[in-house]
């Protein structure tokens, strides 16, 4: 009996591990591509050799890319803007999530349904409204014009996020900070804020993500060159003739690590059962 | 150390529920006061409003004579401890315990000396470097207490904090709370549904229902002498038993139970007030230790002999609690009786009504008669 279920044990672990392979070479295959044809001289974006690393491997992608194009220019675009965006997100999503949890007031309902709605509609169909309304504004080839659209863009999501998170922390917390000296906001900021911070980062990387690889409001807003972000700049390899795929791949590449990097640094924060031991359970 | 006063303080809550209709009550410094009443009573959110978690609607609350109705919880010199415990989950115990005195600019070593001292008040100066997540309910609930005694405030409120505790631990931190005032003597008001909890711990218990107090007294007084038939029923275990029935005679009264139940002399004491009621409807109230066991009871006209069918025995170990019904009607009450003899269950037992110690209730108004 207990050979037999050693055996059943040890098929269990080799069809698992063998699932997870599978998945995970699906999930890196594309990566190899990008690699590989980035480190290809010239522009070969098929290939009918199957090696692991080209054979005639170059980094001159990755250096043309540097000396050749704008890059750096739109690598601090990008991140100005997405910088900004996620700063916005999360000081107004933290703050308004809270009031739409905690707080009774005149339409509390209105204003939560109102965000959802805003959900429904695809983003090609507000870029005309919102087109029209910065060009009333004048904030058409701005930063300030770029980051208004995409927090608005993002917030909806993300105030909704943080209520959902506030909505599982008890109430008496901020009650026992309110005895214990805090003011209202002392609370919210001494005691809930850090609690929430798996809601927090969820609401950094979403609005992270929305402004650093978006393209289509950006296509349509920032028509200076000089203010063009990350994924404006790739788009520009692409031309009527040919498309330089060898720096495509390599800028795709540079393009990942920041997020990757942020993701890394803010796991860490991305724990469950924080409130855990806080209350009766 | 402060008094406490309540005047005519009243809580309507959106949709015009009314959770407290005009409280009006007076707590002298030091006093150890319980609300007590079921769900829904008024008791937490009077608390709360003392606390200044909750707005009034009417009325004013005076904290040492000072009226607070504007004044911020932080800044009324008040502690609370919660139900639920409500720690810091992010913070250490020590950090959950300092945090009050951090907030209030105490310095390193005036916050380090009254941790360490509430720590060892409590006995929790071993978990002090732990996350609340690493302790038991109790000791939980020690931290819970510790984070208000560090703050030595004038008032201590205290919102069902046993409520969560196993029986065991619960009589534990019961004789420890009632400790800790004693020591600290301090004014302490305490909310439970429990009413061994403020038969026990209480100088003066504040018994509630649907948002008025229906009683304020020393538990004993309480006890004795309960002001209407839900006072009566809702302190003591078992609960007090309750015939209703008429009055009837002339010179000798006599309670005859409705339903052709049972019959008992009333004692020529009560007569008089009870004259009154002759014909009328009255509920009468007997607790379950006043039914004894024939053999031992006295005689006398106080004393009023019954047969009764035994239903149900549960014993205690120290006395018995019997079930009985009554021949007739076959209604169900309880007597708790010593433990020398278990009686058989589904027979007869012959047992005795203190007469004298009987409540008598208007069965309209259920306010006391005598």
């Amino acid at each position: 009996m207990a050979v037999q279920h050693k055996r059943w044990s040890i098929l269990h672990k080799v069809l698992s591990y063998s699932v997870l392979v599978v998945f995970a070479g699906i999930a890196l295959f594309p990566i190899w591509q990008v690699v590989n044809i980035s480190l290809r001289p010239g522009n070969r974006l098929l290939s009918t050799v199957l090696e692991f690393i080209p054979g005639d491997a170059t980094f001159d992608n990755y250096v043309r890319l540097f000396t050749e194009r704008d890059f750096l220019l739109w690598m601090w675009n990008s991140a100005l803007v997405s910088f900004a965006v996620t700063v916005t997100g999360v000081a107004f999503a933290s703050t308004a999530g809270y009031g739409f949890s905690r707080f009774r007031f005149l339409g509390k309902k209105f204003g939560l349904l109102a965000l959802l709605t805003t959900q429904m509609f695809p983003a090609t169909m507000l870029l005309l409204p919102m087109y029209i309304m910065l060009i009333n504004l004048g904030l058409i080839n701005t930063y300030l014009g770029i980051i208004i659209v995409y927090s608005a863009t993002a917030l909806p999501f993300c105030v909704w996020t943080m209520k959902g998170y506030y909505d599982t922390i008890p109430v008496s917390l901020e009650e026992a900070a309110r005895i214990d000296g805090c003011s209202s906001f002392g609370a919210f900021y001494r005691v809930i804020l850090p609690l929430a911070s798996p809601a927090l980062v969820i609401t950094a990387l979403f609005s992270f993500m929305t402004a650093w690889s978006e393209y289509l409001v950006a296509s349509q807003i920032l028509q200076d060159t000089l203010l063009w972000t990350l994924p404006l700049g790739l788009k520009s390899f692409e031309a009527t003739m040919s498309t330089e795929w060898g720096m495509y791949g390599a800028a795709s590449l540079i393009v990942m690590v920041p997020v990757v990097i942020l993701f890394l640094a803010l796991s860490r924060w991305l724990v469950s059962g924080l409130t855990l031991g806080s209350v009766k359970g | 150390m402060a008094s406490v006063r309540l005047e005519h303080v009243r809580k309507i809550f959106e949709g015009g529920v009314v959770a407290v209709h005009g409280v009006t009550l007076d707590i002298k410094d030091k006093e150890f006061v319980v609300l007590v009443g079921p769900s829904g009573c008024g008791k937490s959110t009077t608390l709360r409003m003392i606390a200044g978690l909750e707005d009034m609607t009417e009325g004013n609350i005076f904290i040492d004579d000072e009226l607070v109705n504007s004044v911020p919880p932080k800044d009324r010199d008040i502690a609370m401890v919660f139900q639920n415990y409500a720690l810091y989950p992010h913070m250490s115990v020590y950090d959950n315990l300092a945090f009050g005195l951090k907030l209030r600019k105490f310095s390193t070593n005036e916050i380090d000396g009254r941790v360490k001292e509430a720590a060892s008040i409590l006995g929790i100066e071993e978990y002090l470097a732990r996350k609340p997540k690493a302790l038991s309910g109790g000791q939980r609930q020690r931290v819970a207490v510790g984070r208000a005694i560090v703050r030595k405030p004038k008032v201590f409120l205290f919102d069902e904090p046993l409520s969560n505790l196993d029986a065991k631990l619960r009589v534990q931190m019961r004789t420890e709370i009632s400790k800790l005032h004693q020591r600290l003597g301090t004014t302490m008001i305490y909310v439970t549904h429990d009413q061994t909890e403020a038969m026990t711990m209480g100088d003066k218990i504040v018994l509630m229902k649907d948002g008025h107090v229906q009683q304020i007294d020393s538990p004993l007084q309480i006890y004795n002498k309960p002001v209407n038939k839900f006072v009566a029923g809702f302190i003591g275990s078992p609960a007090m038993n309750f015939l209703e029935g008429t009055i009837r005679g002339k010179k000798r009264l006599v309670f005859k139970e409705g339903g052709g139940g049972l019959e008992v002399m009333i004692p020529v004491k009560r007569v008089s007030r009870l004259k009154a009621f002759i014909g009328r409807r009255v509920t009468l109230g007997i607790r379950p230790e006043h039914i004894l066991r024939r053999k031992h009871s006295g005689s006398g006209d106080a004393r009023a002999p019954v047969k009764v069918k035994v239903e149900v025995v549960e014993p205690m170990g120290n006395e018995i609690f019997v079930y009985f019904s009554t021949q007739r009607n076959g209604l169900q009450y309880v007597a708790r009786v010593d433990a020398s003899e278990e009686p058989p269950v589904g027979r007869t037992l012959e047992l005795v009504f203190e007469m004298q110690k009987a409540h008598y209730f208007d069965a309209e108004t259920e306010e006391v008669i005598v």
